[in-house]
């Protein structure tokens, strides 16, 4: 079983908009998907100098290295940190709602968290942003073309999960 | 102060918030999604009334870097129903998936592996969709206030207010529910 959240939700969202906050104070809001297209970018010109500058794509998105790179290269570090401060380690292979609905096949799971992640980067960057640029950054400015992202995401995100997994019965906030 | 300094404090607070919270717990996103249980739209609920509010500050203080992303209308609506279904395959954000990651979860690097591979893709077609899904219907950087034609603080006043009210019937709601409400865990659903 997966442990509790460490922080009651009020907390936890709050100490979410306070680190966007800080972001949007310091140097620019928070976004993590255009750093994939620039990480990959960056291997494409590895393997091929010039790889870089003949793609319409990664000439447009520019692949540079600052502020942004290293927010999401904080990611993990901070999430390691926290997970060390709490001894909260998880081993987990495949959450609960998914073995429910298609068993205990790590083989399984873990293809279609690959597919999964392919649909994530490339629907986000048809969006041109995800979780974080638009439903976290780009609402908080209250940003039109986010809240039409926030709301075809997570709408369809809602309509292919009770698909996926159908659910007992809903039960609020409750645990 | 060094930006890559800033942005390393920045992206370590971040991930450690995501953790903190339970939004790189899949199986929290899953039972979000399918309206099991809605502690983390409670979090990200709470986490947009503060943000909306404090841009709203920072910006009146002229402290804000602001960047508001172009409205491509097909883009959008079609970019978030594939990243919509994608969230509800895996459970995971692009950001989240790297918190999960390192948290020791063993599906997620499978979703980081599949993102570089779904951005690449996107890179290769992107010349070809480009002109047909993205430049039409693209109708500048409007925002909520800008469209209304009102300053921004009465609309972040207003949506600060209905995230103060849900977030009080969310707490009377625990209170009425366990005699002793505690504001720190929960148990697992």
């Amino acid at each position: 079983m997966d442990p509790k959240p460490v922080l009651h939700w009020l907390p936890g969202g709050v100490l979410l908009g306070a680190v966007l906050l800080a972001s949007v104070w310091v140097a620019r809001p928070l976004g993590v998907s255009t750093q994939y297209v620039r990480a990959v970018g960056a291997i494409a010109e590895q393997a091929s100098p010039g790889a870089a500058e003949r793609n319409a794509y990664f000439a447009k998105e520019k692949i540079t290295f600052g502020y942004g790179e290293m927010v999401v290269i904080g990611i993990p570090i901070g999430a390691l940190l926290a997970t060390l401060a709490t001894r909260r380690r998880s081993r987990e292979a495949i959450p609960e709602p998914w073995r429910e609905s298609f068993g205990r096949s790590r083989a399984l799971r873990f293809t279609a968290a690959f597919a999964g992640g392919i649909l994530l980067l490339f629907g986000a960057r048809l969006a041109d942003g995800c979780t974080s640029g638009h439903v976290l950054s780009g609402v908080s400015q209250l940003a039109v073309s986010s809240l039409v992202f926030a709301a075809a995401a997570f709408g369809t995100a809602v309509l292919v999960a009770r698909r996926l997994y159908p659910a007992c019965e809903p039960t609020g906030g409750r645990p | 102060m060094n930006p890559l300094i800033l942005g390393l404090a920045v992206g370590i607070a971040f991930g450690a918030a995501l953790v903190l919270s339970g939004l790189s717990n899949p199986r929290r996103i899953l039972d979000m999604l399918r309206l099991k249980d809605l502690f983390l739209l409670r979090v990200i609920v709470t986490a947009l009334g503060t943000g909306i509010v404090g841009v709203a500050l920072l910006d009146s203080a002229g402290l804000a870097h602001t960047s508001i992303k172009t409205l491509h209308l097909v883009a959008l609506v079609l970019g978030g129903a594939i990243f919509g279904t994608g969230f509800a395959i895996g459970g995971y954000c692009p950001g989240t998936s790297l918190a999960a990651t390192a948290e020791g979860r063993r599906d997620a690097p499978f979703v980081v592996a599949g993102g570089l591979v779904g951005a690449g893709v996107f890179a290769l077609v992107y010349a070809v969709i480009e002109p047909v899904l993205i430049a039409p219907a693209t109708y500048g950087k409007p925002t909520l206030p800008s469209i209304l034609d009102v300053p921004a603080w009465p609309v972040a006043l207003i949506a600060g207010l209905l995230v103060l009210g849900l977030i009080a019937a969310w707490l009377s709601g625990e209170r009425s529910r366990s005699p002793r409400p505690k504001l720190r865990g929960r148990r697992a659903g």
